[in-house]
């Protein structure tokens, strides 16, 4: 039996071979991509390393910032309070704060009782218009106090560089505030410069000559309220000079 | 001459219907013992062929290998030197080689037939 001799020995390792093959075939069909997978996730951790370590040293940068700005600090905060000095002083400028003090509080209210007159003796020849307190009334009452006051409000609203005093029907639009008699007109400033400027202009003796009830008195503390609109300049930009910083 | 290719359908049936859950990090070492193992296969196919066959030969051969191989991609891995490569390599050029001298044979007898 020469046939016989070798074929149990190879038929057991056909036999191994053969559980081994399968196993190894099942494993391999389950988890096929098992070690692409963790050759991926070991090149995923090199590159986070890689990346950690450079934000690491940009860390250690930020922080060397960080040191030699706080060494600047102390030259800088002078500096800052100069510019703070000077931004609180803008805004006081601008209108953009509260503002006490003395100085004159008027008002002026619509010529009624002249009107009940005037309808009473002829109602043909009565015109409403010319009882009434009108925009340009306001207006040239308030210019005359701008140019001595240091701050000027009209019931509430504060009077800036931007403020528009309009006419739009039968009240006056300020700041984009519709506003109707009588007008509280407040002034900051010297008190008693602020009365003479007022009643000796032309617009108060030509409205007190109609017979408007106007009434102007000296204040020892008169508050003015900020403004509260918005400055928009959409187009309109600052030269700024070469080297100027 | 079936009795081979029975036993080698019986193992894979046998292998196909136990499963055995091998931990992910011995799969490695199982292909390169899996590898030896083919080589020990046709080895032995080659030497019936020849009438060279030794049973003893072929068993210890066949079973000190799958280890071997697999204890050196093991010890490698273990080192940090990729050695499994190594058995890969020598397993696989002897893989082809016990095929090209079976090829030969079959040629050769074939011929004589003729």
């Amino acid at each position: 039996m020469k046939h016989y001799k070798w074929q149990i020995p190879i038929t057991i390792v056909c036999l191994i071979f053969g559980v081994l093959f399968a196993i190894q075939l099942q494993f391999q069909s389950t988890k096929p991509v098992s070690n692409l997978r963790n050759q991926d996730l070991v090149n995923l951790i090199k590159e986070l390393e890689i990346s950690s370590f450079s934000l690491e040293d940009e860390i250690d940068n930020l922080r060397l910032e960080i040191t030699s700005f706080q060494e600047e600090q102390a030259s800088g905060e002078i500096a800052l309070r100069q510019l703070q000095r000077d931004l609180s002083s803008l805004r006081d400028l601008t209108g953009l704060t509260e503002q006490k003090g003395p100085g004159v509080f008027f008002t002026i209210d619509d010529n009624r009782a002249g009107a009940d007159a005037a309808k009473a003796a002829s109602l043909e020849n009565f015109r409403p218009d010319d009882y009434i307190v009108h925009y340009k009334n306001v207006l040239y009452l308030v210019n005359e106090l701008r140019q001595v006051a240091g701050a000027v409000s009209v019931n509430n609203q504060r009077i800036v560089a931007s403020t528009d005093i309009r006419c739009v029907g039968t009240v006056i639009l300020i700041n984009t505030t519709r506003l109707a008699p009588p007008y509280e007109i407040r002034a900051i400033g010297d008190s008693e410069l602020l009365f003479q400027t007022i009643t000796g202009s032309y617009e108060y003796a030509y409205l007190q000559s109609l017979g408007f009830p106007i009434k102007v008195t000296k204040e020892q503390e008169l508050t003015v309220p900020a403004f509260r609109g918005s400055y928009r300049y959409n187009f309109a930009q600052a030269i700024v000079e070469e080297g100027d910083n | 001459m079936w009795l081979p290719i029975i036993g080698l359908i019986v193992g894979i049936i046998f292998g196909s219907i136990f499963t055995f859950s091998i931990p992910v990090m011995y799969a490695k070492y199982m292909g390169v013992a899996l590898l030896a193992g083919l080589d020990s296969v046709l080895g032995g196919v080659r030497s019936i062929m020849e009438d060279s066959f030794d049973g003893p030969i072929l068993l210890t051969g066949f079973f000190t290998n799958i280890l071997l191989a697999a204890f050196l991609a093991y010890v490698g891995d273990r080192l940090g030197v990729e050695l499994y490569l190594a058995a890969v390599f020598a397993f696989g050029v002897r893989l082809f080689h016990n095929l090209a001298a079976i090829r030969r044979i079959i040629l050769n007898k074939f011929n004589h037939h003729l």
